[in-house]
């Protein structure tokens, strides 16, 4: 069995965050919290890529490893969750990631931690699928419904990409194959053709 | 007059002996309260590192059927592929 698996097309991606809108508003996150941010590179250059990023779920994951209440486990497939009953908030998680999935809600009072949160690949957590209880702590379970993470499915583009990690990269591949290897009749090369910088304002050059 | 008084003083010696009897009888109970309160097993609870101690989640038991990744496959090809 495969492992489902997140797959950003840095060719494809264009900033826009509806990623991140989509998953805040599917599982109620709060306010502080992004489970998926993200990163640009290059912002405004020649060359500038941008990507989408929340927790990776690692086959090896240093979030688990680290745990000292050990409330991190693994599904069948390779989505890694936590269960917040068993979570103190200790943060080691959160140095732990190169990627900055796990967060802290910083809403309540000052030292009290409360959980940690993170993405959950739309799995939910150990707790009856879908319920009130379930949604609350962790979000929507959008795979015990035979649903892809709605970050992935929504994205305009079709840069994220979410699934079995076999056929996530069969796509992928196609998609290299027919495109080549530059992507330049894409971005920027279609909105400044045949030019580097030179062409843009003096304000955005500045940025 | 003094067997008009016995009574009055039988009445004093039941009282003092029903409040020292009471008195004994909190003292023993805040004791055993404090003994029982402060006691500490000597067992500890030993656990292996990196073993998952929460709750099972349903949802693993549903991706073990093995009917749900026919569906999630199904679904990435008809959502994740270009239109």
């Amino acid at each position: 069995m495969a492992r489902m698996k997140f797959l950003c097309d840095v060719e494809r991606c264009i900033e826009c965050n509806a990623c991140v809108t989509a998953c805040n508003n599917e599982h109620d996150v709060p306010w502080d919290i992004n489970r998926r941010h993200v990163v640009t590179i290059n912002d405004g250059k020649r060359g500038e890529k941008s990507i989408s990023v929340a927790c990776m779920h690692c086959t090896d994951a240093p979030c688990a490893a680290v745990c000292p209440v050990d409330c991190f486990y693994t599904t069948v497939d390779g989505i890694v969750l936590h269960d917040k009953d068993l979570c103190i908030g200790c943060g080691y998680c959160f140095y732990a990631c190169p990627f900055g999935a796990p967060q802290y809600p910083e809403q309540q009072a000052f030292n009290v931690r409360g959980k940690m949160d993170k993405c959950t690949f739309c799995a939910g957590g150990p707790l009856p699928d879908n319920s009130p209880e379930e949604y609350r702590k962790y979000g929507r379970n959008r795979i015990a419904e035979g649903k892809l993470p709605l970050c992935a499915e929504m994205c305009s583009t079709k840069a994220l990409l979410a699934g079995d990690g076999t056929l996530v990269s069969d796509i992928y591949r196609k998609r290299v194959m027919k495109r080549g290897g530059s992507m330049d009749f894409w971005r920027w090369e279609a909105a400044y053709p045949g030019q580097g910088n030179e062409n843009r304002s003096e304000n955005d050059k500045e940025k | 007059m003094q067997s008009l008084l016995r009574p009055a003083i039988n009445k004093g010696t039941d009282t003092m002996k029903i409040i020292r009897s009471a008195g004994i009888g909190i003292i023993a109970g805040l004791i055993a309260s404090v003994a029982v309160g402060c006691y500490r097993s000597p067992n500890t609870t030993w656990y292996e590192p990196h073993d998952y101690k929460g709750a099972d989640d349903p949802l693993l038991s549903k991706l073990e059927q093995g009917g749900l990744h026919a569906q999630l496959d199904e679904r990435v090809r008809a959502v994740q592929t270009d239109r």
